[in-house]
């Protein structure tokens, strides 16, 4: 029985490792990441996220090298690798130099402010740096399709990727339930959130809805309802279809409540879900790409 | 070996900071509200300006760069240029051309629940600068 069970997950573990996914995923992950830091290398004052971090390390971090301070250099240098990774160039070198920026940059940062939105990108790349298969595909290569003499070694990483956003989900259910006992349902913490909230956001809606008893009952309970369960999406292929949709809804509305953008970088995990393998053939299929050289090959046969 | 350390990676990650309550980046998951709070009363740090018609505008701190957590600490060392400088640096670029017109004024605003239910607000000025 036991090893039944055991070789139901295994089959479930292999049913998400192949190699032109993974790869798929390893693509657009590093693209998006490189992106997101693109967009707040320019926004944000990196002088101001330095300086938060305490003078020993903010000296570290001022460190002139050619003209730009160390921290400046680990963020591009990070952003770069992450380019570098999603087209496949060097193999694994630029997946395990992203890494290396990645934390070196961000965790003193995220010690002091913001653990809980990075540190699952932290996992992903640390995933990625262990995988045997990750690098198996270029960009240019992954435009090609998957290629046999590639495919058929086990590797779980896309499974494990596939866990962070429900271990997460999990862990925040049994964080509320620990911390705050089965009462949590009851709406009374949640309103309380909303309105620590509303006092930095000074939002309407959220105030209107912090004040209903009967909003913040349902709100509290459909939180513990997704977090208790998104762990489905990694068993059940078919569930991942309408569950992650609802999930990024989730994840906007607690931007639009409460302004917690976990969209940014946390989002990215959801990749993972994609089938790449489905819809590269469903869109060379629908498009006709890639097929015309075989079509003019067997113009002559029909003619004749 | 390598499949089953990635798996190994994620179920450890995860559980350990959760069964030992660590609170270390990156192995710290927990959203911020999980913790019980004190739901009957929560405050928050907010910065006005005072213009020359007696009237108060609130001045937003950028999320960009981490809203108020510089401040929170800045205030903790007690020192009004630190503070200041603070202010300049992590209040919305959007409001900086307007410093001039008064000065800013920090509060502490609390929202209480009462045994009626109903919610009240509250304000506390803790300092007044000048940029």
């Amino acid at each position: 029985m036991t090893t039944n069970r055991f070789s139901w997950i295994q089959n479930k573990m292999r049913a998400d490792s192949s190699a032109f996914n993974l790869s798929a995923f390893r693509f657009f992950f590093c693209f998006f990441a490189a992106s997101s830091y693109i967009w707040s290398f320019h926004e944000a004052d990196f002088a101001s996220s330095a300086a938060i971090v305490g003078p020993t390390i903010s000296r570290i971090y001022s460190l002139d090298i050619f003209g730009l301070s160390l921290f400046k250099v680990l963020v591009v240098g990070a952003i770069l690798s992450l380019f570098l990774a999603a087209l496949g160039v060097g193999r694994k070198i630029f997946v395990y130099l992203s890494f290396a920026c990645f934390v070196l940059f961000e965790a003193p940062i995220s010690v002091q402010v913001n653990p809980y939105t990075t540190n699952v990108i932290f996992f992903v790349l640390l995933l990625l740096c262990l995988s045997p298969t990750v690098a198996f595909y270029s960009a240019s290569e992954l435009l090609r399709g998957p290629n046999p003499n590639k495919e058929g070694r086990e590797d779980y990483t896309m499974f494990s990727v596939m866990c962070l956003a429900p271990f997460v989900f999990f862990n925040a259910f049994v964080s509320k339930v620990l911390n705050g006992g089965w009462s949590w349902w009851s709406g009374e913490t949640f309103q309380a959130f909303l309105l620590g909230r509303q006092l930095i956001t000074d939002s309407e809606v959220t105030l209107r809805i912090a004040k209903s008893d009967t909003l913040t009952l349902l709100l509290s309970l459909t939180t513990l309802a997704a977090e208790s369960t998104l762990w489905v999406v990694i068993f059940f292929k078919r569930s991942r279809k309408f569950i992650i949709p609802m999930v990024l809804l989730f994840h906007t509305g607690v931007w639009f409540l409460m302004r917690l953008n976990f969209l940014r970088l946390f989002s990215l995990v959801y990749l993972a879900y994609i089938d790449y393998e489905f819809f590269y053939f469903k869109i060379r299929n629908t498009f006709n790409l890639w097929r015309l050289p075989s079509k003019t090959s067997s113009l002559p046969l029909q003619n004749g | 070996m390598m499949k089953y350390l990635c798996v190994a990676i994620v179920l450890l990650g995860h559980s350990v900071p959760l069964l030992f309550r660590l609170d270390i980046w990156p192995l710290s998951d927990y959203p911020m509200f999980s913790e019980k709070t004190d739901i009957h009363s929560v405050s928050e740090l907010q910065v006005f300006q005072r213009h020359g018609n007696g009237s108060e505008l609130r001045i937003p701190m950028n999320p960009a760069k981490f809203g108020n957590f510089p401040l929170n600490k800045a205030l903790a060392t007690q020192d009004v240029e630190k503070i200041k400088q603070t202010l300049r640096a992590s209040l919305d670029s959007s409001y900086r051309t307007q410093f001039s017109d008064g000065p800013l004024i920090l509060y502490r605003t609390s929202l209480q629940r009462e045994s009626t239910g109903k919610i009240s607000k509250n304000r506390n000025e803790i300092l007044r600068v000048q940029l």
